[in-house]
């Protein structure tokens, strides 16, 4: 191991900059927080990004690893403990001051921070909190806060992250516990769904404390919560107060910990998780459904994938997929909007024995083609959920349809001005029950018109441009890699 | 028939006066234009009678209370946002929109098919974009502040540093930024410098804010300022820059993506 003794910050900079980022979460989004009037920042729902790197990903967060010293050894990652790369460490200082200095000049949203773990996933977190502290505590920065913890810490620890950060995020890796046995064989499924879980139970339950306008929350002598301002308040408040009270031994730990002051909100912004696609032999069926079940049973806000680089360069790993596995990264992306947006379930789209994404037709329009019984579809009629379906309408060219047939009868010329693609939507719509022309709806003669080339591809010189995902994902970095640190 | 034209100052006030004095002249909406001072204005036209209205406050603040009142606070904003744009006919629009809204009420911004309303969507949502844009993409330098007492900050200001910033824009967006920083900046003392308008946009740490007009010509020694980095602050910088060169993955680069994404005239250093 090459240790960078006497680095300046420049350097350290650099190099835990470098190893950050393939990690792909870089959004700043999730959370609107006025300033207080006091110290720096606020954070805007939406996101902000403040530049793009030359690889066309957003720059949003100043995202850094705290070191990347590493004591595991997954085999995807350049900062593995048997690699002669230089090691530098960042003090929680230097973290803090950073972020501040950077988010003055408007350069940043906030703080991403990740981490190798060094000596071991406690001491790691340990200094992650420090950095955070300072950052919330002494320079009373109120912009936004990224951490990504370790799996194998503490939940004592995690959970006081959790009430100074955004959002957080616990990376699954790989899709598969076989593949993460063999990719990463110091985690386990278990380290990483625990603090997942965790987290998941943090937010419910103080999302249902927020519910209940409850401020402060102690713990009485006879071990009953008590609340805050309201407990001398009407009778239904006093209700609210027993209630809780009722709750289990885990949520009144949980509430014990929340610290004082306008920033006791635990992971406003949500969780979100990513993993490795292109590794391991995972087709997208069983990519999906570990997708669907994430947001299904952890609630969690973001999915993220992220392409396999080869940066060890080694010999039983694939090389990198190029335009291919981008390809297949955007079609996941499509198929992961279809879930969270559109109202599909992953079964609408991929069957065990159909395990993989057509690469010639976006999800929406193959599964169009698929169910052509469910088509053409009345625009005046349908309702919102049917309209989602249609190719070339989205959520918020269905919303301005609904509204807009309140005040009349719509024809194909209002359409494609309240956004509808009418390239692709033309094939699957009647207005006043006629289509636009006559077609013949046939999966074959409907596939030539449809598939999918320079209309999302646009090729350039440099590669792909993911013109759509760039569009309605502005401002959030979700074209990357595979996580380095944790 | 005989158009009429009138010509008021480019602000939203003068445009809202020019608005007040076209009901009182009664010579028909129809045959009635607004433009702002400053275009075209050497160029008359040889069948119209123009007029001059000069700035009343009071004429422009009855204006936006009935504004506000009959058409709604979001046709307010678009009419401000609509009134600091760099569009040549947007006094015209305006008046013509509020021709509009007077008769038919708040339901007048969704009037898609009509060509004023429709035009007056366009301007509002080019300044919003420009807005955002800037709010996320320019710069702050800290500058040891000697100049904070040509500032008038108010006493007891904090004098330790002050941020700068110098931007370019094409609609008068510094009244429409400053919001944003101060909410996230309130400790900080802080001017945003526009180059083209010559205003200036200007923060006390702890305190309100508020515009400065032609800034340029009265206080050239702080025009200046918004334009240099200070050795600290180069410092601050080659540290960002050696964080920003090194995210790039190179596997993935794409310039025109890069380009695409960042609009060029925002593209700082
Ligand atoms: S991915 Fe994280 S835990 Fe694994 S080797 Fe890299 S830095 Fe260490």
């Amino acid at each position: 191991m090459i240790i960078g003794e006497n680095l300046t910050l420049e350097q350290k900079l650099e190099i835990l900059g470098d190893a950050a980022k393939y990690d792909v979460a870089c959004t700043s989004s999730g959370v609107e927080r006025k300033g207080n009037g006091h110290g720096i920042g606020n954070a805007v729902k939406g996101g902000i990004c403040h530049a793009f790197a030359a690889d066309g990903r957003c720059v949003s967060l100043l995202k850094i690893l705290m070191t990347n010293e590493c004591c595991y050894k997954c085999r995807y990652c350049i900062n593995r403990a048997q690699n002669d790369v230089v090691r530098a460490t960042f003090t929680p200082e230097e973290v803090a001051s950073l972020t501040i200095e950077f988010y003055r000049r408007n350069y940043i949203e906030g703080l991403f921070l990740s981490s190798g773990i060094y000596p071991d996933p406690e001491e790691t977190v340990k200094r992650m909190l420090e950095a955070v502290r300072l950052l919330r505590v002494k320079y009373r920065f109120n912009g936004y806060i990224h951490v990504k913890t370790i799996p194998g810490a503490s939940m004592e620890i995690t959970q006081e992250i959790g009430w100074l950060a955004d959002r957080m995020s616990v990376n699954l890796e790989l899709p598969t516990t076989d593949g993460l046995r063999k990719l990463a064989p110091n985690k386990t499924r278990e380290t990483i769904l625990k603090p997942m879980r965790m987290i998941q139970n943090g937010i419910e339950m103080d999302q249902r404390v927020q519910q209940d306008q409850i401020h402060r929350i102690g713990v009485s002598n006879d071990g009953m919560i008590l609340a805050g301002g309201n407990v001398t308040g009407t009778p239904k408040d006093r209700f609210r107060v027993r209630r809780l009270s009722a709750e289990n031994e885990g949520m009144k730990n949980f509430m014990q910990q929340r610290p004082d002051g306008n920033m006791g909100r635990f992971v406003p912004a949500g969780q979100s998780t990513q993993m490795i696609i292109g590794a391991t032999g995972e087709n997208d069926y069983q990519i999906m459904s570990v997708t669907e079940q994430l947001y299904q049973k952890f609630d969690l806000k973001r999915v993220f994938f992220s392409s396999f680089v080869n940066v060890n360069h080694d010999s039983d790993m694939p090389q990198w997929g190029g335009r291919t596995i981008l390809d297949r990264e955007h079609r996941l992306y499509q198929a992961d909007f279809l879930l969270r947006f559109y109202g599909f379930d992953v079964k609408d789209l991929l069957t065990p024995e159909r395990p993989n994404f057509n690469m010639l037709l976006d999800p929406k329009c193959d599964y169009a083609l698929r169910h052509l019984e469910k088509f053409p579809v009345e625009i005046n009629r349908a309702s919102y959920q049917v309209l989602l379906q249609v190719p070339g309408i989205g959520v918020t060219s269905a919303r301005r349809i609904v509204a807009a047939r309140r005040g009349g009868i719509l024809d194909f010329a209002d359409l494609s001005r309240m956004g509808v693609v009418m390239k692709r939507a033309v094939y699957f719509i009647t207005c006043k029950d006629k289509m636009m022309y006559r077609i013949n709806m046939n999966e074959n003669t409907l596939m030539s018109y449809l598939v999918d080339d320079s209309s999302r591809f646009l090729l350039t010189e440099e590669g792909v441009q993911y013109e759509q995902l760039s569009l309605f994902d502005f401002g959030m970095g979700n074209i990357g890699q595979q996580v380095s640190g944790a | 028939m005989m158009k009429h034209i009138l010509y008021c100052e480019d602000s939203p006030e003068g445009i809202l006066s020019a608005v007040h004095e076209a009901y009182t002249l009664r010579y028909g909406h129809a045959d009635t234009e607004i433009r702002t001072e400053g275009r075209d204005a050497e160029n008359m036209e040889l069948f119209a009678q123009t007029t001059k209205v000069p700035l009343n406050q009071a004429h422009a603040a009855s204006v936006r209370d009935a504004l506000i009142r009959k058409i709604g606070s979001d046709a307010y904003d678009m009419i401000m946002y609509t009134a600091l744009s760099n569009a040549p006919d947007k006094a015209d629009v305006i008046y013509h929109f509020l021709v509009r809204g007077f008769a038919n009420g708040e339901k007048t911004v969704d009037f898609y098919s009509d060509p004023y309303v429709a035009r007056l969507r366009t301007i509002d949502r080019k300044v919003s974009r420009e807005t955002c844009h800037w709010n996320e993409f320019l710069r702050f330098r800290e500058h040891t502040a000697q100049m904070a007492p040509a500032l008038m900050l108010p006493e007891g200001a904090n004098m330790h540093t002050l941020m700068t910033s110098r931007i370019t824009p094409e609609a008068r967006v510094v009244v429409l930024i400053m919001p944003h920083f101060s909410d996230r900046f309130p400790e900080e003392n802080f001017l945003i410098y526009d180059s083209v308008h010559d205003e200036a946009g200007i923060h006390a740490a702890g305190g309100s804010w508020y515009i400065s007009q032609q800034i340029g010509r009265q206080f050239p020694e702080i025009a200046a300022l918004t334009g240099v980095a200070e050795t600290a602050e180069e410092e601050v910088e080659r540290l960002w820059k050696a964080f920003f060169d090194t995210i790039e993955i190179k596997q993935r680069h794409n310039t025109k993506l890069q380009q695409s994404l960042m609009p060029l005239k925002f593209r700082v250093s």
